[in-house]
């Protein structure tokens, strides 16, 4: 189990249009779309390990563990690299 | 002192000239807006010298439209400039309090867009939604064209006139969300001269006058027909120039819209108005439309 975890970057506005959530960084002006996976894993990201978000998903989604953890990784490595989470100091798993 | 209602809301103001009362005027007061009175208290006042410095806070570059301003950010406040000539806004839940200093002379060009910008954080503050771009009514409709700056929002706004729509708003107008009612917020058209050569050479050349820029201002109160000053909001055009597609309305993806509202409105300063302003774009998005109007080859579906 992967006890990694990540923090938004602060300052972050968050629209949410339900199905589909947008990141706004006002800093750079850049928009980041996050379909209903990526809005639920999004929602518990800051407060969860990475296996609680797939939990989460998993519960969400009625989805197989892998896929909802494939799918949660790729969401954590394009929020990565736009900036938008870093990885939180301390025991990572 | 100064004191008037502006969209509801209290502003006063006690400021030493005659100039800096005449601007908050021509900015602020239009008495022709006379919705029912909200309890928010705007208050500006003109201080002899700089306040004390806020302890803890940061620096920070505003964008307001096209200039750039430099802050130090504290917990709700806000110092643009310097001990010579500033502004300070304290946002808070009931009341928004501005404190100017050296406003005379070079200050100014320091003071005077600080000021714009921080009436404009204290109106958002107390619920409204500010809206750049242009405004067009059709029975008692509003749809606001937005867009990149030199998209052609006031050659589409003139366009629709033409074609029988009101104009509400050239540049600037508030949004109540709560009621969906549009505000416009200037006092006439501007188009650039080739503009109204191609789609108004039939207007009195008389109506118009020369602005410093080289725009041309058409007076809403030189119209024939004085337009409607409010409407009722039912989309948001953004507008799209692209000469090889023909023009027409197109469906606009949520993510585009939300981008469109959220450049329309701008980001406002106040964290706590930013997540408010998010919850109140994501309501937008159901209850009114977003399109794309593509300003292509062939005359405009309006």
């Amino acid at each position: 189990m992967s006890e990694e975890r990540y923090t938004p970057k602060p300052g972050l506005i968050e629209t949410d249009l339900g199905s589909e959530l947008i990141l706004l960084d006002p800093e750079t002006q850049e928009m980041f779309s996050l379909n209903p996976t990526g809005r639920v894993a999004w929602k518990h990201l800051g407060s969860e390990s990475l296996s609680g978000v797939v939990d989460r998903v998993v519960a969400a989604f009625e989805v197989e563990r892998p896929t909802a953890d494939a799918d949660v990784r790729a969401l954590v490595a394009r929020l990565l690299e736009a900036g938008l989470i870093e990885r939180a100091a301390g025991p990572q798993g | 002192m100064l004191s008037f209602p502006v969209l509801g809301r209290s502003l006063s103001a006690a400021v030493g000239s005659a100039e800096l009362e005449a601007w908050i005027r021509a900015h602020w007061w239009f008495p022709e807006h006379a919705p029912e009175p909200y309890p928010y208290d705007i208050r500006v006042e003109e201080l002899s010298g700089p306040p004390a410095l806020e302890a803890g806070s940061r620096e920070e570059v505003v964008q307001l439209h096209r200039v750039s301003l430099t802050c130090r950010v504290g917990d709700g406040v806000w110092t643009f400039g310097d001990e010579t000539a500033g502004v300070r806004l304290r946002v808070g839940a009931e009341e928004s309090r501005v404190l100017l200093w050296g406003t005379e002379g070079d200050g100014a060009r320091v003071v005077l867009p600080a000021l714009f910008l921080a009436l404009n954080e204290a109106i958002r503050a107390s619920g409204l939604v500010p809206l750049h771009g242009s405004v067009a009514v059709r029975d008692g409709e509003a749809t606001v064209f937005a867009g990149r700056s030199g998209v052609g929002k006031s050659t589409t706004l003139f366009q629709a006139f033409r074609a029988g729509w009101e104009p509400l708003a050239e540049d600037f107008a508030w949004l109540d969300p709560a009621s969906l009612v549009v505000y416009g917020w200037d006092r006439g058209l501007r188009l650039w001269p080739e503009a109204r050569e191609r789609f108004a050479p039939d207007l009195p050349a008389h109506l118009f006058r020369t602005d410093a820029d080289g725009k041309l201002f058409l007076a809403y109160d030189a119209l024939e027909r004085p337009p409607a000053r409010t409407g009722t909001l039912r989309r948001l055009a953004l507008l799209e120039r692209d000469e090889a597609r023909p023009s027409a309305w197109e469906p606009l993806e949520p993510r585009d819209a939300v981008r469109a509202w959220w450049e329309a409105a701008g980001v406002p300063l106040h964290p706590g108005t930013r997540a408010s302003l998010a919850r109140e774009i994501a309501g937008l998005l159901t209850r009114t439309a977003a399109s794309r109007l593509v300003l292509g080859a062939g005359p405009l579906p309006l």
